[in-house]
């Protein structure tokens, strides 16, 4: 073929640009560690790589819902475990009741039994790190106000006597247990309410017949009334029932937080998967990559260097 | 018989130095002109001269310049141009498919991917918005009471319709761009028409009876062919009478140029081409050459152009960045209209932190503003103008995140909410979710440019062979240009030297008689 002056500069820019293009396209590549940046660069990987990202994404929340419900179910376990403290001194208090016999030492144990019953009141009252009531259900939230009395509402609210006494306990929460996706499609009822009527769900302080306040109230005044009897016999046995409860309720927050633990550990392991796929898909491979630059770069130079000497040729130089 | 004699030597060597000079000039004419483009190298056509008989025989008598050629292939020029043709519409394609995969604003960062955190319209692609927006409504089905959650929702939110509002505008502008861009482009075609017809008429004129080659101007109407090839797909054909007839297409295709006539000129066969029509249905038309340019008087040209510039120009603003069709502006209008319809469904199922259901509240009763519910100013809801409620957005407690009324700590809705990522119950988007839906539209859209920049490698490939090719007939080599140069030179010189002999001769003629 008959080759004119123009072939060679025609040509050498030809293969310069395709040579700066690679050269070009393997710097990005190594510099964003990334084969693919956007959808054109490999629709398919793109694909792969946004759905992974997304889903790292989604795992990533899911994560998070697991570490602020695990939270929730300490706060859960820890208020549920100080009540059974309580629950277990008041059974001490009501068993050493029939041991005692002068009344002063009878009023010494029925304050200490008021002290019981206000700090139960505390923890059935108790709010989590996020300002939310444990015990309220899905209805109360601080800083909420009685519209008629327009007194803070809190989840028990007392009845009081002259003395400062609790005389009742009221119950201003609702029954709803709250749920908490913690897997895809498949979620946690993460909270204790506060009382039940029915048992169903289960209440912590208030089930069904079972009435901590009750009992301790009931412990307290017969305490006051020198009515050891009454509080060895039934008050003994119903505070087995009490903690009985309680138990029953640690039993399934604990069950909830094996379960929490199970789920995060599977979610660092999904997150290790997608990561894993994204990176497939996605990551450039840097040993190969250098090793192309590099025999891209030696393939510009050899084509400047060739393309340098055959431009300066000429018959005009020998002439 | 006698020879030639002395005299005719003479003459013999004055025109055969006429011819090796002619010889050097169009030499000189081939080096002027070695980065010219579009020139055809021409050689002197040398022939002998009659010669005469003679009592010794026949005698020549020197040479003459017969003519000056251009050395070009025929073929290779209708091949050029017709390959080139396609290069252009793939080249031009990519391009425009690259700057509406520019103003999508979707890539893949791995070394600092979007968290989610406080994301806003300028951060990520739609991808990562949509995740923070439907993750921020998962978190807030933990803590449905919380303020702080409750503003990342309508954080996400902003910056979801933000960014939407920015890639529909975006379309639509490059979409502008594009056509002002066409209008442009016609235009040059119909002027370059014009001028390879006025061509036409100069080389024909030239070339009457066949003595003469008009080959500058051959070289100036085939390099406008070429430019005008890269612009829209034509056929091209010479005629006896050395003019060149183009169609639109194949060779039945439309009379652009026919003879001396072009759509400039008064003839009913030949065509000016005009574009018309809207975005999505946006077509060439034209006028019969001669015919007052109205819009009454355009007709729609049949076939459409399907190569060069202008046919890619036409896809992009028509079907791939229309709003009918398959087009994204459509896509991100449709990914819009599911997102506003799914959301505000859901949203009015629930209550607000206050206890009131959301379709309760003064007057704005969902989360996006919705034509279809509250009477939306701005009309259906698309891309352009999706937004968040103000009332909405006023007031965090008004996200409806509970599913029961006055209950303040029931995230249930909000979960609902967040569940709409896996929704595909909205017609419009063919099975799929709202971000299967943008993927999909995306990924079609990456696919598209990746072939075309394969098929764009491969012609080029193949217009840089024929051009090669035709270089190599029609193209200058200085090499061999210089050996001409010194070729000619020799043998003016000895033609020279003949008529100093000559004259030698006669001087010696002339001194026999003293």
């Amino acid at each position: 073929m008959r080759v004119t002056s123009n072939n060679f500069p025609d040509q050498l820019n030809t293969q310069l640009q395709s040579l700066q293009f690679l050269l070009n396209r393997d710097q990005l590549r190594i510099a964003s560690g990334q084969k693919v940046l956007a959808p054109s660069d490999d629709p398919t990987n793109f694909r792969r790589s946004i759905e992974a990202q997304s889903a790292q994404l989604r795992i990533q929340e899911l994560r998070n819902a697991v570490i602020q419900t695990r939270t929730r179910a300490e706060n859960n376990f820890d208020a549920a475990s100080s009540l059974q403290t309580v629950i277990s001194r008041a059974s001490e208090l009501a068993i050493s009741a029939s041991k005692i016999f002068t009344q002063a030492e009878l009023d010494i144990m029925a304050n200490e039994m008021n002290q019981l019953l206000e700090q139960t009141v505390a923890l059935g009252n108790r709010q989590a790190t996020d300002d939310q009531f444990l015990f309220g259900g899905t209805f109360l939230r601080p800083g909420d106000t009685d519209p008629v009395t327009l007194a803070a509402y809190v989840p028990f609210s007392v009845t009081r006597n002259a003395q400062g006494q609790i005389t009742a306990v009221t119950y201003r929460g609702n029954e709803k247990v709250a749920s908490v996706e913690i897997e895809a499609g498949a979620t946690l009822a993460y909270n204790v309410i506060g009382s039940s009527v029915t048992g169903t769900p289960r209440g912590l302080f208030i089930n069904g017949a079972t009435n901590v306040f009750a009992q301790l109230i009931t412990l307290r005044d017969q305490l006051f009334a020198g009515n050891t009897n009454a509080v060895t016999n039934p008050g003994v046995a119903n505070l087995n029932l009490v903690q009985d409860n309680v138990a029953i309720t640690i039993g399934t927050v604990s069950a909830n937080l094996a379960r929490l633990n199970i789920a995060e550990i599977s979610h660092d392991q999904q997150l290790l998967i997608e990561e894993d796929g994204l990176s497939r898909a996605a990551d450039a491979d840097l040993a190969e990559t250098v090793l192309h630059l590099q025999r891209t770069q030696t393939a510009y130079e050899a084509a400047l260097q060739t393309g340098a000497r055959v431009l300066d040729l000429s018959l005009l130089r020998f002439l | 018989m006698p020879t030639i004699g002395i005299n005719g030597t003479l003459f013999l060597a004055a025109d055969a130095l006429n011819a090796q000079r002619a010889g050097i000039e169009i030499t000189g004419h081939n080096i002027a002109n070695v980065n010219t483009i579009g020139f055809a190298r021409q050689r002197v056509d040398l022939r002998t001269q009659t010669p005469i008989n003679t009592s010794v025989g026949q005698q020549g008598l020197g040479v003459l310049a017969l003519a000056i050629q251009q050395v070009r292939s025929f073929i290779l020029d209708i091949q050029v141009p017709t390959n080139q043709s396609t290069l252009s519409y793939l080249e031009e394609k990519f391009d425009l498919l690259n700057q509406v995969q520019a103003n999508l604003g979707q890539s893949l960062n791995r070394l600092d991917p979007l968290t989610g955190s406080s994301p806003t319209a300028t951060q990520g692609g739609l991808q990562e918005l949509m995740d923070s927006f439907f993750n921020a409504f998962e978190a807030l089905a933990t803590e449905p009471a919380s303020t702080v959650l409750r503003q990342q929702v309508i954080l996400t939110s902003q910056a979801l319709t933000g960014k939407l509002n920015t890639i529909g505008a975006s379309l639509e502008n490059l979409q502008n761009q594009i056509t002002i861009q066409i209008t442009q482009n016609v235009s040059d075609i119909n002027s370059t028409i014009a001028e390879i017809a006025y061509l036409n008429s100069q080389i024909a004129s030239v070339e009457v009876g066949g003595a003469n080659h008009a080959n500058d101007l051959r070289d100036r109407r085939q390099q406008l062919i070429e430019d005008l090839s890269k612009r829209i797909n034509i056929s091209t054909r010479e005629e006896s009478d050395r003019t060149v007839t183009i169609r639109l297409g194949a060779s039945s295709g439309p009379l652009l140029v026919s003879g001396v006539f072009s759509g400039n000129t008064a003839s009913a066969s030949t065509i000016k081409l005009a574009v018309s029509g809207a975005a999505s249905s946006l077509n060439i038309r034209s006028w019969t050459g001669g015919e007052a340019e109205i819009a009454g008087n355009l007709d729609v040209v049949t076939p459409q152009p399907t190569g060069g510039t202008l046919a890619a120009e036409i896809e992009a603003v028509a079907t791939t960045i229309g709003d009918a069709g398959a087009g994204l502006i459509r896509d991100y209008n449709r990914i819009a209209a599911a997102l506003a319809s799914l959301v505000n469904t859901q949203h009015a199922a629930g209550f607000t932190l206050e206890g009131s259901p959301a379709y309760a509240t003064a007057g704005n009763p969902t989360f996006f503003d919705d034509d279809a519910v509250n009477g939306n100013p701005l009309g259906a809801v698309t891309a352009r103008n999706i937004q968040l409620n103000s009332f909405v957005a006023g007031d965090v407690s008004r996200i409806a995140a509970s599913s029961i009324i006055a209950e303040p700590n029931n995230g249930s809705n909000a979960a609902s909410l967040a569940a709409l990522r896996s929704n595909t119950t909205d017609p419009s988007l063919g099975g799929l979710t709202i971000s299967g839906y943008y993927i999909t539209s995306l990924t079609s859209l990456g696919s598209n440019i990746h072939d075309t920049d394969s098929r764009a490698s491969t012609q080029k490939l193949v217009v840089q062979q024929l051009t090669q090719q035709r270089d190599s007939v029609m193209g200058v080599s200085l090499d061999e240009e210089t050996t001409n140069l010194l070729r000619f030179q020799h043998a003016f010189e000895a033609n020279a030297r003949v008529i100093s002999t000559v004259d030698i001769m006669m001087q010696t003629i002339l001194n026999l008689g003293r």
